[in-house]
């Protein structure tokens, strides 16, 4: 009797192992933005394309790449006076930059709210001036054109192309509370003047960092408030 | 020789005792008052507070000024690009000294066409949205209220805090429970005027 029911035991156990390891594995999508995942590491630019979030209809800031860069810019350059960092406190909702050890900003930033942001030491590996961010499901979901000013990250076991990253942020104004379905997202104003600040230096519209022009540190700690 | 000098002396004293008397009893309500131009006395209120809180792409600010005035307190709310140009009154309110309004951090709706602010009164806070650009909310009010609105629709609830904007037209609500325990959060839909309670909680 034992003899018999034991093959049968085996294809429940592997059916039921396996529609838990399938469903574990959709529900923590690799990708910080589930639908677009790949495609927002890419430059793009929808002006007059209409977006969604928390179930409404946005119409993003239309986006010129041809404008010229602000000249009060601070450039992400001057290695002499000490190593860039970016801190992002999840506890506290806030991102510190710091240069050597001057303060360049300190702004409250919305963090992960329906996916985590993750915790550890990263670099900035990419900076984009603006891409699509899509994902989520049903009334979470999310579709959003144009998002400005894009630093992507990767360290501490999250590979780049998962699309983590810090930038602007046009569809809500909830800052100093998590937000953001993993990124740390930020005010478009403070969003702009860390980007042109933070390395990898940039003068085009799409810049990766590299051995000769790398990508400033970031260290993501704490927890966000549940 | 000594009777002459003692009735000087004694007329020194009556004189200068008139003269005492004079100054005492002499109303010195006599001295007229100076004269101010009212112009003069309102520019010379004092602006005891001016809170700034900027629109999150940087292109516009909230200007909040607090006047004394006779023991009142006379609130403006301005809206401003940050660029420099015209300012344009989105608010005012004559309060007493024990009620204080301020200009949150996330003031601004995320397309920079509202703005609410907070107003501390004693044993209540109040939540004041209004158009951006001084015109009309989509109710037709000036400026709405928020919570009054709340508590005559839930009773069971009170609100700690007003975070922000969680879209275009959203404001995010937190409370607690009667018991004091945390209640749910809500979002304030302007456009209808109605809330809706939302099953997770924005810490």
């Amino acid at each position: 009797m034992v003899k018999k029911s034991l093959p049968a035991f085996l294809i429940i156990s592997g059916l039921v192992l396996g529609i838990f390891v399938l469903k574990t594995s959709l529900r923590t999508s690799p990708c910080a933005n589930s639908l677009s995942c790949k495609e927002s590491l890419e430059l793009n630019v929808e002006n007059g394309v209409s977006g969604v979030f928390n179930g409404q209809k946005i119409a993003p800031p239309g986006i010129d790449l041809a404008q010229k860069e602000p000249g009060n810019r601070v450039l992400g350059d001057a290695s002499d006076q000490g190593e860039k960092h970016i801190y992002v406190d999840l506890t506290n909702q806030t991102l510190t930059a710091y240069q050597g050890n001057t303060l360049f900003m300190q702004v409250p930033v919305s963090t992960g709210k329906w996916g985590k942001t993750p915790t550890g030491e990263f670099t900035i590996w990419e900076k984009i001036r603006a891409t699509k961010m899509s994902g989520g499901a049903g009334a979470d979901y999310y579709y959003l054109p144009n998002v400005p000013f894009v630093m992507f990250f990767s360290g501490s076991g999250i590979a780049a192309g998962r699309g983590f990253g810090l930038h602007g942020t046009y569809w809500h104004n909830n800052f100093g509370h998590p937000m953001s379905h993993g990124c740390v997202n930020m005010r478009t104003a403070d969003a702009e003047k860390l980007y042109y600040w933070a390395n990898p230096s940039t003068k085009v519209n799409i810049t990766l960092s590299g051995p000769d022009n790398p990508g400033t540190k970031i260290t993501i700690y704490g927890k966000a408030p549940d | 020789m000594e009777k002459p000098l003692i009735k000087f002396a004694l007329l020194l004293i009556f004189v200068s005792g008139i003269f005492c008397l004079a100054f005492i009893l002499i109303p010195k309500s006599r001295v007229p008052a100076p004269s101010v131009p009212e112009f003069v006395q309102a520019g010379s209120q004092i602006t005891v507070r001016e809170d700034i809180t900027q629109s999150p792409d940087g292109t516009y600010k909230l200007t909040m000024k607090r006047v004394k005035d006779n023991g009142w307190f006379a609130y403006t709310f301005l809206v401003s690009p940050t660029g420099g140009g015209t300012a344009v009154e989105v608010y005012k309110r004559t309060a007493a000294e024990s009620d204080r309004f301020s200009v949150p951090a996330n003031s601004f709706s995320p397309d920079n066409k509202f703005v609410f602010i907070k107003e501390n009164a004693p044993g209540n806070t109040n939540y004041w949205v209004m158009s951006a650009s001084g015109k009309p909310l989509p109710g037709g009010s000036q400026a709405q209220e928020i919570s009054s609105l709340f508590a005559a629709k839930y009773e069971n609830y009170k609100i700690t805090d007003v975070t922000g904007w969680g879209g275009l037209n959203l404001i995010i609500i937190n409370t607690s429970q009667e018991t004091g325990a945390e209640g749910p959060s809500f979002w304030f839909d302007l456009t209808s005027s109605s809330f809706i309670r939302l099953s997770s909680r924005f810490n």
